[in-house]
């Protein structure tokens, strides 16, 4: 066991600096560098003063250098300032990161509540009306733009109806209620978690039926109906604990590609979580804090997926981690 | 049956059973031949589809104008064509590059094995557990010119196209790659493998004469069913403005401009949008019709 972590753990460090310095090289390849920044700011600045500043800053030193540099800092705990907000960059991304994942959390519980049951439910019945029905629905869930979802839900819910806030994040003021601020969360919630949970259920769904269809071939499931065991106790009790242990592996797979519905469905209702943050901070050029919060986001995503996976050797004898390796 | 059939009939029957794939074809072939034929249809009907005309905004359909007008007047008609143009060629471009860069990683990680097999493996999982989104709007970002593209280029249309392109081919390759590697994995025991090896051919020549060509089927399904994720990508990225640059048009960037108008104009924001929804769609049940008629299996499922 330790072992294992001790490999895994290993990995995700592997991972985190070739990120960090895919990503670093990125950035430096964005439109500006700070200094031009500090240019633009004072127009009294002369180009004296910008190569005295670009030395300064190390700007001027090769790629490689200035990676490193930055390296050094981050792992003596300084991770810098955000150059738009003037706060240190962790200050401004830990909220943020807890909005995301509250946003990110709900939608997936939510799908995976609807979802696995409802892959069940067609996997039980293959190619009857209900399978077919839950097929399209799925198909419609992986096929819809998430950005264009938004819009529809804030144009019919928001504009039309008015029943929901269009965007943003409940604020309570002091003194408001327990219930009430609960009350006004789910309000300010509603429109994201469901885009998020819409787009994600349809894969979590097929998903779960392809595994049932799988397991319901096996030949104990046979046994078990042979042996006279009601066709609730085979799905439920036979089949579903069975293909839980894939879905659950793809599942994990997934946390990736919530994050990234996460930015547009946080960017279309102005959800104050971490994809806005990161977006908002490319389209400021605000280096550092892109950086970051991307960083951020790749090593919440890598434990996600450990998390899920020790989750499975829990769940799944079979499942053994030392002979994986 | 008393007849033998060729296994191309064979597939194609099966794929014919699969009614939503039928039609999904049919559609995106329409869509495909209206795209490419929009400049015919524009000079047909008399309507230059880029010329602006702000006494005639927002309106509704007319004979004119069969879907009305945009908030500049241009007819909207042409200019979803346009857009469906401009989407499904880069995507369809992005997807066969994809397809390539695939099928190369896992026809090597698969035939080689080993060490080499686990590293590209490990970098195929590690991507697709990566948060792509925003690795890629980075990526869409960049300053062509720091990487000593000249400016003129930089600065072209066509670069920003070129740009998605490769965007794409980056993205799509993953799902590509794990299913080519499987099913190398079992054309490299089969006899006609071990007979071309035990002839002396290379593995060059074994993985791209033998090897690919028999796994020709699962490449088609994989690039098809990666289509619709990518043009849902190539979407988004246009709709935040890093993809498709205007005044080409897009349907992830007619909806940019669609999103302020929600309350004066919602048509404005439904029929893009409607026709990434089908096409992606289609593409899906294209590349699960395929699945099906491709997979022995499925004659089993029946």
């Amino acid at each position: 066991m330790s072992r294992y972590l001790a490999s895994r753990a290993v990995e995700i460090v592997i991972t985190l600096v070739v990120m960090s310095f895919v990503v670093y090289l990125l950035i430096g390849l964005m439109p500006g560098d700070p200094i031009d920044m500090m240019i633009s700011g004072n127009p009294k600045m002369t180009s004296e003063d910008a190569k005295r500043l670009r030395a300064l800053y190390g700007v001027d030193r090769p790629l490689i250098e200035r990676y490193l540099a930055w390296a050094h800092q981050v792992l003596t705990g300084n991770f810098g300032y955000s150059r738009s907000l003037n706060r240190p960059v962790l200050a401004v991304l830990w909220p943020r990161l807890l909005n995301t994942f509250e946003l990110a959390g709900f939608a997936f519980l939510i799908s995976s509540a609807i979802a696995l049951p409802l892959g069940v439910w067609a996997a039980a019945r293959p190619r009857s009306r209900a399978d077919y029905l839950i097929n399209l629905f799925c198909f419609a869930g992986i096929s819809t733009p998430t950005f264009w979802l938004a819009m529809l839900l804030i144009s019919l819910f928001a504009v039309k109806l008015g029943w929901l806030p269009a965007g943003g994040m409940a604020n309570p003021r002091v003194g408001t209620s327990f219930l009430a601020a609960v009350g006004q969360n789910v309000r300010f919630a509603a429109l994201p978690v469901a885009t998020l949970a819409l787009v994600q259920l349809g894969v979590y769904a097929r998903f779960m039926r392809g595994a049932m269809i799988e397991v319901l071939r096996q030949d104990y499931v046979r046994t078990a109906r042979a042996k006279g065991a009601s066709e609730r106790r085979v799905l439920l009790g036979h089949a579903f604990a069975n293909a839980l242990a894939p879905v659950l592996t793809i599942l994990a797979l997934s946390f990736g590609s919530l994050f990234s519905g996460a930015m547009i469905t946080e960017t279309m209702f102005a959800w104050p979580g971490m994809g806005a943050m990161i977006y908002q901070a490319i389209q400021t050029n605000d280096f550092n804090l892109a950086l970051v919060g991307l960083l951020l986001a790749t090593f919440s995503t890598i434990v996600g997926n450990l998390l899920a996976d020790l989750a499975l050797v829990a769940v799944d004898p079979r499942v053994s981690i030392v002979d994986r390796r | 049956m008393s007849v033998a059939t060729s296994p191309t009939r064979l597939v194609w029957r099966r794929f014919l059973r699969h009614r939503l794939a039928e039609a999904s074809l049919v559609f995106l072939a329409v869509l495909l031949a209206l795209s490419l034929a929009a400049p015919l249809i524009a000079q047909l009907r008399g309507i230059d589809p880029s010329m602006t005309d702000l006494y005639h905004r927002l309106e509704g359909p007319s004979a004119r104008n069969w879907l009305g007008t945009d908030d500049l007047g241009r007819d909207l008609f042409q200019r979803l064509l346009d857009g469906g143009r401009v989407s499904l060629l880069v995507v369809l471009a992005g997807a066969i590059l994809s397809a390539i860069l695939g099928a190369a990683i896992g026809v090597v990680a698969g035939y080689l094995g080993g060490r080499l097999d686990g590293v590209l493996m490990r970098i195929t999982d590690g991507v697709i557990a990566l948060p792509l989104l925003p690795l890629l709007i980075v990526l869409a970002a960049i300053d062509p010119r720091k990487l000593g593209i000249p400016a003129e280029l930089a600065q072209s249309e066509t670069f920003s196209l070129y740009r998605i392109v490769v965007i794409v081919a980056l993205t799509g390759w993953t799902t590509v790659a794990r299913l080519v590697r499987a099913e190398t994995l079992s054309l490299k025991a089969r006899d006609f493998t071990r007979a071309a090896r035990a002839l002396g051919a290379r593995p060059g020549r074994i993985m791209f004469r033998h090897i690919l060509p028999n796994a020709a089927g699962s490449l088609v399904v994989a690039t098809t069913m990666s289509v619709g994720g990518l043009i849902l990508l190539e979407s988004t990225l246009s709709f935040l403005g890093l993809g498709t640059q205007p005044p080409a048009a897009s349907w992830g960037n007619m909806l940019t401009g669609a999103q302020e108008l929600l309350q004066e104009a919602p048509l404005l924001a439904l029929w893009p949008g409607l026709l990434i929804f089908l096409t992606v769609i289609a593409f899906n049940f294209l590349g699960d019709g395929l699945q099906d008629a491709l997979d022995p299996r499925s004659e089993r499922r029946q």
